[in-house]
């Protein structure tokens, strides 16, 4: 194609311009400023658009005025006729920013038909479809674009070159970039950090790992056959353990019980020695010892009782018996037990003669005293007269009629009385008693708290029984002295009494409740004891005023009821002293209330009269009297008589025994006899006459006193003899007892010889020595029997009999020492297998838990999964990077192809355009396959690098290069060339070089230069002298 | 003939990790890691149930290169409960379990029959009655590499009339994909005169032949993507003519996928995504109760492929469907109950073109252009193909490992990768190519 003409409607500060291109180059001429750049850019903008505001400067705004745009006259390669004609639209009304422009393509073909065209279809026409970059590039170059390649330079050069040329250049670049960034992330040599270092990495821990767990199964089989071994072993060592443990056993059992094995031993030996006896008996010197022990106790015994029986004999004989006297014994013992009687009559015979004496003088005496000329004669006579008796017991009888009536009279008044008085007084005293009963009760409490309440209470009922009876026979000696008159003295110990028991009672009836209720706190027996003591209190009182009163009638006599009285008094007494510690102080504490009450006197005729009256009396009682006594005097005398009698009697028969007895001896013994009996007669008479016989007493009585004594002795002698007699009899049947004895010792004795032969016999002795010797020799065997299998028992007990014949055998083959040193051994020897054993064990233990362990392991592990997957990881990552390496090898060979099959014309050509341009200094280009550097190579120095170029040379080199890469990218086409003031670096050799280069692309192309030089121009003008040169100016 | 079953499996290889997968929940993990045993239980569980007369399994019955001591636990324990069930077990080793490699020191129960170095015959009896009803020859690999015919060992003995059955370890006519141990082909086994084949080492099922039968029972547990649909093992039924019967039982907890999602009429990721989950939720509603885990394919062109191809989409896809499911595991007690099995994305295949005519810019007279004839060129020229390969991972070659891993590439792989090179480099420059128009 070739551009024709163009107008410049407004394109920076061009505007209005139109110029026509002639002929194959023109020149455009014109200072700085005179718009040659901006005519190469008008020419890219008509061709390719005008650049978008964002490109700014290069979109030229016009600013002169004028239409942004203009037209474009071309002509085809077959003639056409192509006018582009393009503005470029305001801002204004049409957003967006996009490229808005106003375009019209219209084509002239060789007929002269018009045709609108697009955008697309021109520049494919007219192009060859070459984009905008690469016609700026290689067709509307400038210094800018030349020197780009400069900045470019080296290894990027090649690309850009083929960018320049080759259809993907770009996307080669990049895709080989982008690939080879992809491949280094993930591979790069002796790289750690890429991914497929790291899998590499992982893949070989996890190996590592894998060969460990791949030698589980080894071990396991070695733990197999290990353990195998072990308890291979193990069985063994048991073994040996058990034997080594048994003889150990067996060892040491030795040398527990060698000490007893000795002695065992030595006992045997002993046991050996001892003779032997069959059948000896059992217990043989005990039992003949027994024997021994008995035949000498008996023998001793038997001396003994010889010795004693002589003794016995020898008393005997000293013994002799009184024969004659025992035989008179029963006679003798009679006698004198008549001898009490005897001797008692006599004295009855002397008393009744004293009673007798005094009868007669008392008879004598009552005569007297009734008439001195009384005999007793005329008393035995008197009779007295009836009459006089009865007169006088009829006054008697009217005067104790008196009495009663009188005493029944006093006594009612003094009932009435008293007991007003006695009741006001018992009231005022209880009153003011009851007041003091505090501090009188605790007062008298010393004397009666010592006592037990129960006492008191005993004592109390003592008491008051006691005063019953004292009552009862009070009142009956009352009435007899109502009777009779009782006697003063009686009658003031009673009054007395009385008041010193009322005193007591009163005391006692205050205190005695108030201790009771003290003591006892019970209100019932103390109102019961308060009761019971002021009912006697009143009685006693009564008792003793009329005491008081019968006083007044006392009688001379005594009554007989005064002993049984003063008996009961005195037990009341005394019952009052046990129960108040001092009765006669309480008495006294009593006071003086009850005084003695003195009643007045009777008057003296009374008196008189009774006198009177008791003289009569008294005359017939002594008559009574009189006569009583005389027939007493009888009764005596006649008594006396009989008593005689029988004394003599007596005497008699003692007479003739003792005559008997003694013979002549006793005779003497008997000298009053006569006297006796003489004594006898005479006291016959004495009743007679009584003053005589009297006289004659004094003979009789020393008769008597002899034959008591004869008596007596010989009471006292038969006695002996019976002693005598008894202890003959007591010897005798001693000596009896003592000879049977004797006997039975003999008995004893014999049958004690008889077993002594037995035991002899039995024991095989001759004597008793042998036999106890042998008797020695039988214990001492038992006792070694019995010792051997006492050690035999405890050596060997729990032993079978093996053991022990084993036992023995050691024990009799080995020393002390050799079994010590054979202990030891053993010991060791056990230890050492012990310690064998329970390595052993717990090898096994070991070997099990790591079989276990292994098993486990084994069970859980999974690294041969993980590493198939680290592996697979990694094939795909490989699978990856190999895609990629293989992608990248076939663009490197692909482009090699392009390298070295195309780019050798290019690089021919562009040798060429460098050496004419250089004059031959630099022969050609060459481009280093591995670096992909462009070099030139001088004709002296060879290969220079571009960068190493002269900026001259360097912009010669890339001229060249572009002009070579515009031949062959354009192929058939001839696209036209701007350069833009290229030359100014070039000498003036060169650029005559380079402008010879020029017109030879000039046949070839359009080819318009702009220059602000004018020796360019005057350089071009002189070679090719065709061009076309536009002045800008 | 004596009718009787028995059941045959190989290729067990208990405890054997799951190839092929990468961040895995630990729970899936754990799943993972029993599935191989599950297979195992499974097996004795049918063989409980179906009572056969015995097991055969023809070798692999575990990894020794894993050492795995669980996996020797478990198959006592397995051993074990057949053996209180009176099943008796016929064990080969194969080339994963050789007879020198480590193992169990205990010595096998009575009921487990392990063959030798040397093929040996036994009689397997009935167990109903004790009458023998077959002869089962085997032979073991002693080492992991056996490359002589071993098949040549087993002749039938002309005078026994039982059904012969033969445990082979082996590939036969050189199948792809597995090592060439014990190399023989089918006419070998035909002519050998047994009845029954009971193969292993090729992990896919197959019957190569009938009556003779010549049978893979395949894994029972798929354990890679390369290992995908039902895997279990066959119950064969011999009637009285000596006629056997095959039914598959499958024996798997763990299921592999492929599925192929087409990313054509796709406008954006979300159409993807959607169409992505709704594929899952087809394939656990088949699931049956097993795991699934799933390999997507993004196959076709469309607008997606350049994203796919260059931006991180597809591993964000990937992350969003694996977060559903985690959640699915966590939510779901222990059990990944039969209700809701899991169906883990376990990975991503691009397989898409650009919304391009490939053809046209193969003939085209630009970069990529040259490019793209000289990816085909590689593919067809295999010198050019491994200097590419060598020269683009040269770099990685240094690291002992990863040179490694860039061996077992196959060329298959390679040509894989070339082609995905090609495409990405497509993507990459097509862009560039529209604008800088090198196009006629």
């Amino acid at each position: 194609m070739r551009l024709d003409k163009l107008q410049v409607s407004g394109f920076g500060h061009l505007s209005g311009l139109e110029l026509e291109f002639k002929g194959p180059v023109t020149v455009l001429y014109g200072p700085n400023e005179a718009g040659k750049s901006t005519l190469l850019g008008f020419v890219r903008a008509m061709l390719f658009g005008i650049p978008s505001r964002t490109y700014g400067s290069m979109r030229y705004e016009p600013t002169r005025g004028g239409a942004h745009g203009g037209q474009l006259a071309v002509r085809g390669d077959e003639g056409d006729r192509w006018v582009i004609e393009r503005y470029a639209l305001p801002p204004e009304g049409r957003p967006g920013g996009s490229r808005s422009e106003r375009l019209r393509i219209t084509r002239t073909d060789a007929e002269g038909r018009l045709i609108e065209a697009a955008q697309e279809e021109m520049q494919r026409e007219l192009l060859g479809g070459m984009s905008s970059d690469m016609f700026k590039q290689l067709f509307a170059i400038s210094l800018t674009e030349l020197q780009e390649v400069a900045a470019l330079q080296s290894e990027e050069l090649n690309r850009f070159l083929f960018h320049a040329g080759i259809g993907g250049g770009a996307a080669v670049l990049r895709g080989e970039k982008k690939l080879s960034q992809e491949m280094d992330k993930l591979y790069r040599p002796r790289g750690r950090t890429q991914e497929m270092a790291r899998l590499l990495q992982g893949y070989e821990r996890l190996r590592q790992e894998a060969e460990a767990a791949g030698r589980l199964l080894p071990r396991y089989n070695e733990v197999l056959g290990e353990l195998e071994r072990v308890m291979d072993e193990l069985a063994g060592c048991e073994a040996e353990r058990a034997a080594c443990g048994r003889e150990l056993a067996e060892l040491s059992k030795a040398s527990l019980i060698r000490q007893d094995w000795l002695v065992r031993e030595q006992l045997r030996a002993e046991l050996q020695s001892l003779p032997y006896y069959e059948a000896f008996p059992e217990e043989g010197s005990v039992r003949w010892n027994a024997l021994q022990e008995e035949k000498e106790r008996l023998l001793l015994d038997r001396a003994e009782l010889a010795r004693r029986i002589e003794a016995l004999s020898a008393e005997m004989g000293r013994l002799a018996p009184n024969t004659p006297l025992l035989a008179k014994a029963e006679e003798v013992r009679s006698l004198h037990g008549q001898l009490a009687g005897y001797e008692a009559r006599v004295k009855d015979m002397a008393e009744l003669r004293t009673e007798l004496r005094s009868l007669r003088r008392r008879l004598a005496e009552c005569l007297r005293s009734i008439d001195a000329s009384w005999t007793e004669r005329e008393l035995a006579s008197f009779a007295g007269t009836v009459g006089e008796r009865e007169a006088v017991r009829r006054f008697g009888a009217r005067f104790s009629a008196y009495d009663k009536e009188m005493e029944l009279l006093h006594s009612e008044r003094y009932k009435l009385e008293q007991e007003a008085a006695a009741a006001k007084e018992a009231y005022t005293a209880a009153m003011s008693r009851l007041e003091e009963s505090e501090e009188a009760g605790r007062r008298e409490f010393t004397m009666l708290v010592p006592r037990h309440p129960d006492e008191i209470r005993r004592a109390w009922s003592e008491l008051s029984f006691e005063l019953d009876r004292w009552h009862e026979t009070s009142s009956s000696r009352l009435k007899e002295a109502h009777a009779r008159e009782a006697e003063a003295l009686a009658e003031k110990q009673m009054q007395g009494l009385y008041r010193n028991l009322l005193a007591a009672s009163s005391v006692l009836t205050v205190i005695l409740p108030g201790a009771i209720w003290l003591s006892s706190s019970s209100v019932w027996g103390t109102l019961a004891a308060f009761t019971g003591l002021a009912g006697l209190d009143a009685y006693l009182w009564l008792g003793m005023s009329r005491s008081a009163r019968s006083k007044h009638r006392s009688g001379l006599r005594r009554l007989p009821g005064a002993d049984a009285a003063s008996e009961t008094d005195a037990r009341l007494r005394g019952l009052l002293a046990r129960l108040v510690a001092d009765p006669l102080a309480a008495a006294g504490r009593s006071g003086e209330a009850h005084g003695p009450l003195q009643p007045e006197d009777w008057d003296r005729q009374e008196r008189e009269l009774r006198q009177l009256m008791e003289a009569a009396l008294d005359v017939f009682r002594l008559a009574e009297q009189g006569r009583e006594q005389l027939s007493r005097i009888e009764q005596a005398e006649a008594r006396l008589s009989m008593l005689t009698e029988e004394n003599a009697a007596f005497e008699r028969e003692a007479r003739a025994i003792f005559g008997e007895l003694s013979g002549t001896a006793s005779v003497q013994d008997w000298p009053g006899e006569e006297q006796a009996a003489a004594g006898r007669e005479e006291s016959e008479s004495a009743p007679l006459s009584v003053t005589e016989s009297g006289r004659d007493t004094g003979p009789s009585e020393q008769r008597i006193a002899s034959l008591g004594r004869i008596v007596i002795e010989a009471k006292s002698q038969l006695a002996a003899a019976e002693q005598i007699q008894a202890e003959r009899d007591s010897l005798s049947s001693k000596l009896e007892t003592l000879k049977g004895e004797i006997d039975r010792l003999h008995d004893r004795l014999k049958r004690i010889g008889l077993r002594e032969q037995e035991l002899l016999l039995e024991g095989g002795a001759a004597s008793g020595e042998e036999f106890l010797r042998r008797s020695a020799e039988v214990r001492r065997r038992a006792e070694l029997e019995r010792e051997i299998r006492q050690l035999e028992t405890v050596m060997f007990s729990g032993c079978d009999s093996q053991t022990q014949g084993q036992l023995e055998e050691l024990l009799s083959s080995c020393s002390e020492e050799e079994l010590k040193d054979r202990l030891l051994a053993a010991e060791k020897a056990m230890e050492t297998k012990e310690r064998a054993w329970r390595e052993l064990q717990e090898r096994r233990g070991r070997l099990l838990q790591e079989q276990e362990a292994l098993e486990q392991r084994g069970r859980q592990e999974d690294v041969n999964q993980k590493l198939a997957e680290q592996l697979a990881a990694l094939r795909d990552s490989l699978d990856k990077y190999a895609v990629m390496a293989v992608c990248q090898e076939l663009i490197s060979r692909a482009r090699r192809v392009y390298e070295e099959e195309r780019q050798p014309e290019v690089l021919r050509l562009a040798s060429a355009y460098l050496r004419t341009m250089t004059g031959g200094r630099y022969e050609r280009i060459v481009l280093k396959m591995g670096s992909q550097e462009l070099l030139a190579e001088h004709r002296d120095y060879g290969a220079i690098g571009s960068g190493a170029l002269s900026r001259g040379t360097a912009e010669q080199l890339y001229l060249s290069m572009r002009l070579a890469l515009a031949d062959a990218v354009s192929h058939h086409r001839s696209i036209p060339l701007l350069l833009d003031d290229l030359l100014v670096n070039f000498d003036a050799a060169r650029m005559q070089g380079a402008i010879s280069v020029l017109k030879e692309v000039a046949l070839k192309r359009q080819m318009i230069m702009m220059t602000c030089h004018a020796h360019v121009v005057e350089g071009i003008a002189a070679q090719i002298p065709e061009a076309q040169i536009i002045n800008l100016g | 003939m004596i009718p009787f079953r028995f059941i045959h499996a190989a290729d067990l290889h208990l405890d054997s990790p799951f190839a092929g997968m990468s961040s895995v929940p630990d729970r899936l993990r754990e799943h993972l890691q029993q599935s191989t045993f599950a297979a195992l239980n499974h097996l004795v569980e049918l063989a409980i149930a179906e009572q056969p007369d015995f097991i055969v399994i023809s070798g692999d019955v575990y990894d020794a290169s894993d050492s795995s001591l669980r996996a020797q636990l478990r198959l006592r324990e397995a051993w074990e409960l057949l053996g209180r069930h009176g099943i008796p077990v016929y064990v080969i080793h194969g080339n994963h379990d050789p007879l020198n490699a480590g193992r169990l020191r205990l010595a096998h129960p009575e009921h487990v029959t392990v063959f030798g170095p040397a093929a040996e015959s036994v009689t397997a009896l009935r167990r109903s009655d004790g009458e023998p009803v077959a002869v089962i020859t085997g032979i073991s690999y002693p080492t992991s590499a056996v490359t002589e015919n071993t098949s040549l060992q087993f002749r039938r003995d002309p005078s026994c009339s039982l059904f012969h059955i033969g445990l082979l370890h082996a590939n036969v006519d050189g199948q792809e994909g597995h090592d060439a141990y014990s190399p023989c082909s089918l006419r070998d086994l035909q002519q050998s005169g047994y009845d029954y084949w009971a193969l292993g080492h090729i992990h896919k099922r197959q019957i190569l032949h009938e009556a003779p039968w010549i049978v893979y029972p395949g894994n029972p547990q798929g354990r890679s993507l390369k290992e995908t649909g039902p895997k279990g093992c066959y119950v064969v039924d011999v009637n009285g003519h000596g006629e056997a019967r095959l039914s598959f039982r499958a024996l798997d907890t763990v299921r592999w996928q492929e599925a192929e999602l087409s990313i054509e009429g796709l406008a954006n990721e979300e159409q993807l995504r959607d169409l992505a989950e709704e594929l899952l939720e087809e394939l656990r509603e088949q699931a049956s109760g097993r795991v699934q885990i799933v390999r997507l394919v993004l196959s076709g062109r469309g607008p997606l492929h350049a994203m796919l191809q260059t931006g991180t989409e597809g591993e964000e896809l990937i992350q969003e469907l694996r977060r559903k499911e985690s959640r699915r595991l966590e939510g779901e007690a222990p059990g990944l109950g039969p209700s809701a099995p899991v169906v883990w994305p376990a990975g991503l295949k691009v397989r898409t073109g650009a919304d391009l005519d490939p053809e046209a810019m193969r003939q085209e007279d630009s970069f990529l252009g040259e490019l793209l004839r000289m990816a085909d060129l590689a593919e067809r020229e295999e010198e050019l193909l491994e200097q590419i390969m060598g020269s683009a991972l040269a770099a990685v070659s240094e690291d002992r490992r990863l040179r490694m891993l860039v061996r077992e590439l196959g060329t298959e792989d390679q040509k894989a990768l070339v082609r995905q090179a090609a495409e990405m480099a497509v993507s990459l420059l097509a862009e560039q190519e529209t604008k800088g128009g090198a196009q006629r």
